[in-house]
Order: C-alpha cells, then sequence, then structure tokens
C-alpha cells in the first residue's frame, strides 16, 4: 500500500509537470503566475519524507527543463534543494497547521524565484528587477491558494499511522 | 555520530543530486547535442499527453480570455473599423499591383512569386518566463518540420522552430529575449533586425540615428535566411527613442501576432514546387 501510494504521488508530479507547461504557464497572461511543482514537491517532502521530495524534485525540475528551459538542470536543483530544506525543517519540530504551511509556501516561493534569477545571473541571462519584484509578490501568493487543492491530495493516506501513534511511539 | 541514519541518507541523495545537476548545468550551458536529443525524447514523450491536457483546459482558457477581451472590446472595436477601411482601399490597390507586377515579370523573364509549402499546427503548450517565451506545436520532423523553420498565422510572423522532435517541436516567439530576425521597413526598405526584450517587448535594432523611421511603418522579414521568406508581416513601428550613448534608435514594435491568443499556426517547409 505504502509503495503504491509512493508510485502513486510520482505519477501525481509527472501530470502536475504536463499541467504546468500546458495550462499554469498560459495564466501568466491575466498576471497569474503560479509554481504548481513548487508546492507537490514541498508536500511530497512534508508527508512521504525527504528522499521524496529530493528525488521527485530533482525529476520533475530535470522535465520542465528539458521541455522548456533554455539551461537543463536550474529547475532540477532548485527542486530537489526545496525537497530537503522542506524536511529538514519538518524534522526541526515544524507544527502542522494551515499558518506554518502557509509560512513554508511563502518563503520557499520567494527562496525558488530568488534562486532561479541568481543561477540565470550567473549566466549572465539579464533579468528585468520590475518584473522579478512583481513574481515576488503575486507567486507566493498563488502558491498558497494551489496549496489548499494539493495538500490535501498528497496527505490522503499518508499521515494516518502517525496521526493514531504508531509511528513516533517509543 | 551526530547524524541520525535517516538525515545521514538523505543528506547523501541531496549531494549526489546537486553534483549531478552541477554537471548537467554546466554541459547544458554549452549547448552540447545530448541535451538536444533529450529534449526531443522528452517533447516526443510528452505529446500525446500535453495536447489531451491542453484541449481538456482549453475552454477554461478560452472563458478567462474572452472576460479580458470584453473588457476592451469598444476601443477594439474602434481601432479594427478604422484598420478595415484601410485596409480595404490597400485590397484593391495591391490587387492590381500584382497583376501588373506579374505581368512585368512575365515580361522580362522573372520567375512568377510562388506560394509557401505549410504545414498546419496545433499550439499544444506555452512557456513564458523572465527569460523565454515559446509555444509548443503539435507537428514534427514527421511532418517535414525542422529547426529553423518560420512559424506564422494569419496575423504574421510567430517564431521561429527551435528544437524539433518526431511529433512535436518547440518554438521561440518573437518576445523571446534571444529572438533575433532580420526585418525591412516596408516603406523605406532599410534593413534591420527584430530582437525580443526582457520586458517581452520587440525592438527594431540597428536602425542608425540618421536614418529617417516613422511610428506606424510596417515592418517584414528580410528574407536574408533561406528557411524564413521575405515579405511576411512583423509588426509595426509603435515607438521611437534615442538614447544619447547609442549610435542607433531604440525602435518598439508592435507586433501582429497576438502570442496570448495564437491557437494555430502554419509552418513553412519552403516555396511550393
Amino acid at each position: 500500500m505504502k509503495s503504491f501510494l509512493k508510485f502513486a504521488h510520482f505519477l501525481f508530479v509527472l501530470i502536475c509537470v504536463i499541467i504546468q507547461i500546458s495550462f499554469i504557464e498560459h495564466l501568466r497572461i491575466f498576471f497569474i503566475s503560479i509554481d504548481l511543482i513548487l508546492v507537490v514537491v514541498i508536500a511530497v517532502a512534508l508527508f512521504d519524507g525527504g528522499v521524496y521530495g529530493i528525488f521527485y524534485g530533482f525529476l520533475a525540475g530535470l522535465l520542465l527543463d528539458l521541455v522548456t528551459s533554455k539551461i537543463v538542470g536550474v529547475n532540477a536543483l532548485i527542486y530537489s534543494l526545496i525537497g530537503y530544506l522542506t524536511f529538514k525543517i519538518k524534522e526541526l519540530g515544524l507544527k502542522k497547521t494551515i499558518l506554518n504551511y502557509i509560512i513554508l509556501i511563502f518563503f520557499f516561493s520567494e527562496i525558488d524565484i530568488l534562486l532561479y534569477s541568481g543561477i540565470y545571473y550567473l549566466f549572465s541571462l539579464q533579468s528585468s528587477s520590475a518584473k522579478l519584484a512583481l513574481e515576488m509578490i503575486i507567486n507566493p501568493v498563488c502558491n498558497i491558494l494551489i496549496m489548499f487543492l494539493v495538500f490535501p491530495l498528497i496527505k490522503a493516506g499518508t499521515v494516518k499511522k502517525e496521526e493514531i501513534g504508531f509511528v513516533y511511539k517509543d | 555520530m551526530a547524524f541520525k541514519n535517516g538525515n545521514f541518507k538523505n543528506l547523501i541523495v541531496l549531494l549526489v543530486i546537486v553534483v549531478l545537476c552541477v554537471i548537467i548545468i554546466t554541459i547544458s550551458f554549452k549547448q552540447s547535442n545530448i541535451f538536444q536529443s533529450l529534449r526531443t525524447v522528452s517533447l516526443d514523450f510528452l505529446n500525446p499527453i500535453q495536447e489531451k491536457v491542453y484541449s481538456f483546459f482549453n475552454p477554461l482558457l478560452k472563458f478567462f480570455l474572452s472576460i479580458k477581451n470584453y473588457i476592451d472590446l469598444n476601443q477594439k472595436i474602434e481601432l479594427l473599423e478604422k484598420e478595415n477601411a484601410s485596409l480595404l482601399k490597400d485590397y484593391a490597390e495591391n490587387i492590381n499591383l500584382k497583376i501588373e507586377n506579374n505581368a512585368l515579370r512575365k515580361l522580362i523573364g522573372l520567375e512568377i512569386r510562388k506560394d509557401y509549402d505549410t504545414v498546419p499546427a496545433k499550439v499544444i503548450g506555452y512557456y513564458d518566463s523572465k527569460w523565454q517565451s515559446e509555444i509548443i506545436i503539435n507537428v514534427g520532423k514527421t511532418s517535414g518540420v525542422y529547426e529553423g523553420m518560420a512559424v506564422v498565422n494569419e496575423k504574421g510572423l510567430i517564431g521561429i522552430i527551435i528544437a524539433s522532435a518526431e511529433k512535436s517541436s518547440q518554438v521561440r516567439l518573437l518576445t523571446d529575449p534571444q529572438s533575433s530576425i532580420g526585418a525591412r521597413i516596408l516603406s523605406s526598405r532599410k534593413l534591420g533586425v527584430v530582437e525580443g526584450g526582457i520586458d517581452k517587448l520587440a525592438y527594431l535594432n540597428y536602425i542608425k540615428i540618421s536614418e529617417d523611421v516613422f511610428k506606424g511603418d510596417v515592418l517584414i522579414t528580410a528574407g536574408l535566411n533561406d528557411l524564413i521568406p521575405e515579405g511576411i508581416l512583423i509588426g509595426r513601428v509603435s515607438k521611437i527613442s534615442i538614447i544619447p550613448t547609442s549610435p542607433y534608435k531604440k525602435i518598439v514594435v508592435d507586433l501582429f501576432a497576438d502570442f496570448k491568443e495564437v491557437e494555430y499556426v502554419l509552418v513553412i517547409k519552403g516555396l511550393k514546387k
């Protein structure tokens, strides 16, 4: 059951990559900027574990890079780092409250934008600071809204044992 | 041991992946052929699913677009009415000129202009970030579509094919910061280069300060490249400014094709045989 769930989550990540390319990118026309993959990677790292967060982040980022990006590997690197950092924060004792999740999504959305811009800047690709500032406001808000859709889907079936006290009981 | 077993495993996995990513980024930045072929493989792999997903969400996108269009409907109608009147006049003139041109070409032994051989395609993906503007279309090498070919719609040039897989291709739009197309000002026949900017606008570059360019001038492709035929409409000059430190004018181009609404396109394969 557990491995089936992980496989289902892997398929879900793949579907999210396709939805990101085929649909969500179009929404930029209406100034809506959503990073669905980022939200899914954070959810996987929180509910499935660090290794899955890192690995799925890498695969999703690589696929996105191959289909869309100028430099292959940038998204793969950022998403796997975010997968790991999310798990580390959870390990430090993050309480499972909606407010904490919102802060987490906000924080990583900003980190994602800054890292992406930073890497592109290192490769001497120009960037518009006005657009960057606008994205740093819109993207986290949209990601937080999408979180309410994605988190319950990933969470379903993964935390039942934990809640009834089998996992952490000494 | 400071690390818990699980933490150590995570850290090792992360380190391996970070090293792998750094290698991938380095190879990719050197524009290696490995990634070009990997790109085409992933485009082929995603093509059927992507097409279905795009069709599924298309009504929703159209709905959003129609709301956006509805807001500036009156202004659009006024502009279109003006443009229509001017186009009708030009059309009548053009028909006469075409007949006259063909007759003169025959007279001096020149070949009469041929139509282009095109392949219709559907847009199945769109990617627009600060550094790139690209679309993915559902035709590829099996339909005779290759890198460098021009992509147009009824309004004018859309972009250039930059990667071609078996059944899908990646198109770099004119607003992409890496896009660069030879252009000619229709009225003065002067040559320049239409390039994309990071602000998602297109610019006509390399026009000297001493050269005359006017707001409203129409730009067409220069035909300097074998794969991009001459005379395809690009856009209209919308703003001209002079930068004191530059020997060239800064010219903003209002593109004819609206990339936000592009659904079907044509890929120009060459002249009809």
